[in-house]
This record gives structure tokens, sequence and C-alpha cells, in this order.
């Protein structure tokens, strides 16, 4: 999966990608096309690279540079086209004769400030492109078909100025131009992966800072490579702008999962679903490459991540939310049949129906999943019936009316019942609630 | 005169209340009149013409520059351009022609302008070029097609004549009025909100009559983005800046006229007789560009 498909996941990966300060367009639409790593080694020789970057950027003396650095990279164009053109045998044009030189240059300035930094490039031959497209060693990126390059080139400019409607001596001069082209063209076809390489070599090191600088700015940590999952006062940091704005602050929590499903209950509002969408947003960006927000991370890559969140699309291709829910989870088991290297989370399922058949529903989903041996975190208010070897997490809940969010273990069937006591703090109809009460009363 | 005007501003748009009302023969005008020293840059405002030049196939008039001159156009249009340049910059940003290149002018020769349809990727270019450049001559447009408006420069030229309307009487009295709509007061932010109706896109009749006939909007100012957004009838725009106020967000010093006397169907008017009484109408430089030499 690339990450353009899976950055509307529901769990703030998109706001996360959104404050990375990539500098060029070309770098931004590389990164969306990027695969997710599902390789420990990959991730890691990954994460190794990017420490050298976060490394460079703690230091106080290369600010300068990262900042010229980041500011040439803005001038970094997608040329993809043009480079395909090259390769394809084309002649180049004037202007994809100048973005070639505008690239070679660029590189080899990003190079020098890269040395300050103290990260060394690979030398992709830039010199000898520069060489090429500078006759006249000019040392800037402008560009014209230069006189150096040919004496009859030279000889008709002269001609056509004399005579400046003289329409043989003009298509004359074009027929040289064009074939001064083709020489540039030819000289250069040698360079054409070069070229390639060079242009992705600036637009991960515009990734790479932009993912440093996120690191060292929101405090994220790189998460270690490991089997098991424990993620340490993990947060949310969409959630955690969207509640500041209101005077909450945002309290991080801690949740480890193992090889046995995790069933997490609590009331209303104690953030279950934000602890899967936490969950869910920490393991995207690990698998991306990120920098995670957590105190402390251990995790593992799986093959594919699914989530099923209570406020995903319900209304897509027109079912029911009760009918769409079905139809993801049965998209979980099957692939849950084929590989247990996935993870799933899972937010309240059969949430939408009566509370009978939704806990026969959600007790032997657990069944039918937990011998799959996959990574399973499922939110649920129903107790489980039936015996399973599952990890049963609670929100600690409202505490003298304040709510703890912290994860603590619990047994099997402790649901809390703080539904009406939250209602009530919410300010609901008294009557009603009065009336809620004479019912679990009797 | 104008020529004079020119030296003191740093940006200026030409805009032509019609088709062939010479705004090109006024750009190789001041293009040519401007003393070599001054470092001029120029480009367009988008679509202006070249959609309907397209469609009819008409040539879309080159513009002759000049050494040391810098100008911005569209890929295709650089590829077809006629002079000796050399690229300086390859923009991210596209025209409806492909990629905005920016290039400095080798040897003189012609050139075809097309350039960004926004006012923010105008701008954008503007600020770029700024530095290396005294003034920035923008081949402007007056028309509903273009999203860009040509009073992102500090001045503005305006390009009339006979292709705009063949009778002089009419030709001075609709030119009085467009002068006049670039005179609008600019609003300062100095008047309480809510004594002010202000229109986000264009001002047709049906603008001005909505608000004639509210009775809650009498006596209230109109604050309109800027003077090419009107696009009411002259009659009902005297009558309904009687009793409202209208303010500019956005202005440009109107430093001179041009006339075309030439008409595409061949028809001539007067040139002097022309100039003249523009000239008394709105009280600003006013060049023949037929008989100037």
């Amino acid at each position: 999966m690339k990450l353009k498909n899976l950055i509307s996941t529901p769990c703030g990966l998109r706001y996360m990608v959104e404050r990375l300060d990539i500098q060029s367009g070309v770098a931004r639409r590389m990164l969306l096309e990027r695969e997710m790593m599902t390789s420990a080694l990959v991730i890691e020789s990954y994460y190794e690279e990017l420490n050298t970057y976060i490394q460079a950027a703690q230091i106080p003396q290369n600010a300068l540079a990262i900042r010229n650095i980041q500011f040439r990279l803005q001038n970094l164009k997608d040329i993809r086209t043009t480079l395909q053109n090259l390769a394809d045998g084309k002649t180049l044009d004037e202007i994809e004769l100048f973005e070639i030189k505008h690239l070679a240059i660029l590189t080899n300035e990003t190079g020098q400030q890269m040395d300050i930094v103290g990260i060394g490039l690979i030398d992709f031959g830039m010199n000898e492109v520069i060489a090429i497209l500078d006759p006249e060693k000019q040392c800037i990126s402008s560009f014209y078909l230069y006189d150096a390059y040919s004496e009859t080139l030279c000889h008709l400019r002269k001609e056509l100025e004399k005579n400046p409607t003289n329409e043989e001596i003009y298509c004359q001069l074009q027929e040289e131009e064009l074939r001064v082209r083709q020489q540039l063209t030819s000289q250069l076809r040698e360079y054409k992966s070069n070229l390639s390489l060079a242009l992705q070599q600036l637009a991960e090191i515009d990734i790479y800072l932009s993912q440093a600088k996120q690191y060292i700015d929101m405090s994220l940590c790189l998460p270690t490579l490991s089997r098991e999952t424990r993620l340490t006062e993990m947060w949310n940091p969409e959630v955690a702008e969207s509640v500041s704005h209101r005077g909450i602050t945002y309290q991080a929590n801690s949740i480890s999962l193992s090889d046995c499903p995790t069933v997490l209950t609590g009331s209303n509002m104690g953030g279950k679903t934000v602890v899967l969408k936490t969950v869910a947003l920490c393991q995207l960006l690990m698998q991306f490459g990120c920098g995670v927000p957590a105190k402390h991370a251990t995790m593992r890559p799986f093959d594919a991540i699914y989530c099923q969140m209570a406020d995903g699309q319900s209304t897509e291709a027109g079912l029911s939310s009760f009918g769409a829910e079905m139809k993801s989870l049965n998209e979980i088991i099957a692939a849950a049949r084929s590989n247990k290297n996935i993870l799933a989370l899972i937010d309240e399922p059969a949430r939408t129906t009566n509370p009978v058949e939704g806990t026969a529903l959600v007790s032997a989903l657990l069944d039918t999943l937990q011998p799959t041996g996959i990574t399973l975190l499922l939110v649920t208010h129903y107790i489980i019936m039936g015996a399973h070897a599952c990890a049963y997490l609670r929100v600690k809940g409202l505490e003298e009316g304040k709510m703890n969010y912290a994860l603590v273990p619990t047994r099997k069937g402790d649901v809390p019942h703080e539904a009406l006591r939250i209602a009530e703090q919410l300010g609901t109809d008294d009557e009603w609630l009065q009336k809620a009460k004479t019912y679990l009363t009797t | 005169m104008l020529i004079e005007e020119l030296l003191h501003t740093k940006s200026c748009s030409v805009v032509g209340l019609e088709k062939n009302t010479g705004k090109t023969v006024t750009l190789n005008y001041l293009l040519q009149h401007l003393p070599p020293t001054h470092r001029v840059a120029v480009t367009s405002i988008g679509l202006d013409g070249e959609l309907k030049d397209q469609v009819t196939g008409t040539a879309k008039p080159e513009i002759t520059l000049f050494k040391g001159m810098l100008f911005a156009t569209s890929e295709k249009h650089y590829r077809q351009r006629r002079l000796q340049s050399e690229i300086l910059e390859v923009s991210d940003e596209s025209t409806a022609l492909g990629r905005l290149v920016t290039a400095r002018v080798l040897s003189e020769g012609k050139v075809l302008l097309s350039g960004l349809g926004s006012t923010q990727g105008l701008k954008r270019w503007m600020n770029k070029i700024e530095s290396e450049t005294d003034l920035i001559l923008i081949d402007g447009a007056l028309s509903r097609m273009s999203l860009a408006s040509p009073t992102i420069s500090e001045s503005l030229i305006l390009a009339t004549g006979a292709a705009y309307s063949a009778n002089i009487e009419t030709l001075v009295r609709k030119t009085r009025h467009i002068v006049a709509l670039t005179r609008l007061p600019l609003y300062e932010g100095a008047m309480p909100a809510d004594n002010i109706i202000e229109a986000q896109g264009a001002v047709t009749d049906r603008t001005l009559n909505l608000i004639l006939n509210d009775p809650e909007a009498q006596g209230k100012a109109l604050l309109i983005q800027d003077f090419t957004r009107v696009f009411a009838d002259e009659m009902l725009w005297h009558q309904f800046t009687k009793t409202h106020p209208v303010y500019v967000r956005h202005k440009s010093q109107l430093i001179g006229v041009t006339v075309n006397p030439k008409a595409p169907n061949g028809m001539v008017l007067d040139s002097k007789t022309l100039c003249k009484k523009i000239e008394e109408a709105i009280e600003i430089p006013t060049i023949d560009l037929m008989n100037n030499e």
C-alpha cells in the first residue's frame, strides 16, 4: 500500500504528513508514492539514516546550513518527464536542457551545504553534466544555446542580426540549433540514470530533513524494532491540538499488544477510540519511517494494517452503517485467514444492532480471529461470552467527577456502568435520566 | 509625457477596453521609448484574447523586446519566439499553455506573451524579479475571462480606440466611464462594517438593482474588489452612484490613455479631435499611437 492510499485512514496520519515541512512539490509527490515498509530490516536502516539527520539538525551550528539546504530545495523541480524524454531518445529543447543544468547545479550546491552538516552525498557525476551545459564556465543556472557550441551558430546569429527579416538565415539558424541540441542530448544521454538518481537523492534529503524537524519540534521518538508492540505514553497530535483549543490537557497513555487479542472496554467518552486511532497512527508512521508520538516505542512491522473505525465512512457504496461494517469486518477475517502478520484495530463492532445479537457477534468475532494469530485490538461495550485467551484492558474512567484516561488491566466481564453518570455530567435532561435509573433498579 | 510617468512607477498594467484597441501597439510603443538603461520586465495576464485568438485563428500580435529585458511567457510561446534569450527560470506554476518560462533577451526580436492566470501567481512572480527590475509591464486583461486583476500593479494605462466604438461621442463617453471607475476611492477601512455592502465578484445590473430595491440597503456604501469587476450598464451605474458611495479594495493609479483611431473593419476616426476630446473629458495624458512619431 502506498502512503497516498493510506493517508485518509481516520487516525490523524494526514495531520502528521501535512505538517512535514517539505520544500519541494516533487519530494511531496515522491513521499505520497512511497510503499509502506514491511521489513524490520528496511525500517531499521531507514531510521538509522533519519537519525543522522536528526543528530545533525540538533547541533545549533548546523542551523544556518540546514536553512540554506531547505531554501535551495524549494527550487527542486519535478523534471521526471524531461528525464523520461532523455531516456526515450528524444531531442531535448532549450527548456529541458535548462532544467537538467538547473538540477545538476542544485545537486552540487546542496552537496556543499550537506558537507558542512556532515552528511555526505553520493556523487552522480553532476560536474560532467554542468561542463556540457556551461561551456562558457559562468557557473550560473541560466541557459541558452551558447555561441561556444558551434561556429556556424555564432556566424548565423551575427548574420541574422544584420538582416533580421531574412527567412533563409533564420531557417539555417533553426537547423543549426537543432543540430546543437541533438549533440548535447546525445552527450547527456550517458547520464540519464544518474540524473534520475540525483533528483531522487535531493527529494529524499528534503523528506529526511522534514522528518527530522518534525521529530525535534513535536518531541517524537524513533521506535525500537522488536517482536512485540509496546507504546509508552503515546499521544495523538491531532486530537491533542483539537482538545487544547478547548482548554483541556491531553492525557498520554500506554498500551502493549501481543499475539493474543486485546479487548478494550471503558465508559463512554473515556477515549477508547482515541487509543485505537493513536495505535493506528503510530504503526503507520513507523512503517513510513517517521517519528512516532510516544515517549518510548517498541514496535514490529505488519504486512497490512486494518483500521475499522466507528466514525468511518458508513454511507459509502449506499450500504447502511451495519452493512458497511459487516463488509469490512469480513475483509479483515479473510485477510487474517491468509496472513497472520496483520494488525487489526476494530472500534465497537456491531454497535448499531441490538445488544443480544451484538454481544453474540462480537464474542464470535473473537472466536474466529483469535486462532488466526493476528494482532488485534478491539473496543467494545459488550460483555464478551465464551472463553478466550484475551488480554482485557479498561479505561480507568470517572474518578471524583473527573475522567482518568489511563488504561489498566482488568478481567473479563468488567464493563463499566457509567453511562448515566456521564450523561448527568453532560447536563442531560433530568427527567429522562431519573426514569432510566428506575428501569435499572427494577 | 507618458514615458516620463512610467519611469516613476514600479509596475504598470496595460489594459485594452476592447480587442484591437491597440494594447499590443501600446506595449510596443512603451518598450521602444523607454530608456535602454531602465531595467524592464514584461509578462501577460493569462488568458486574455488567447482563447478567442485560437478559435478565430487570427495570430496574436507579437511584441518586440530589446536586449537585456526580462520576460515571462508560457512554454509554448517560448519555443515559438523569434529572439535570442537565456532561460533564467522555469516555474512549477502553469499557464494555460504550459509552465511559465522567465528569460532574459540577448538580442532584439519578437515574442508572444502569455502568462499566469492567477493574481497570486503573478504576485509571486513579480516579487521574485522585483530586485532585478526597475519596471514590470503587464499585458493586462479587462475581461470576465481573466481571474487575475490588472490592479495588481501600481499603475495602469488604458488603451481605447475605434474598435471600442465607431462614434467619437460614444467612444469618449464610454472611455470616460471606465476612467471614472479606475478613480473610485480606495477603501481605508474607516467606515463601520454595517454601513457597507461588499461584493466579492462581478457587479452587474442585477447586483445594483438588488441593492437599489432593498429598503435596508438605502444609503449604504458598496465595496467592490477593483474597477474591473463592474459590468453594469453605464446609465444604471450613474443612477446608483448618486445614492450609494462606492469604494474599491485594490486600486492602481491611472497614468495615461492611448488611442488607436483605426478599427479592424478599416474605419479611421479623426485622431486629433478624438484625442483632444478624450483628454478634455478625463484630464490625463492621451497619446495617439498612429500619429505620435
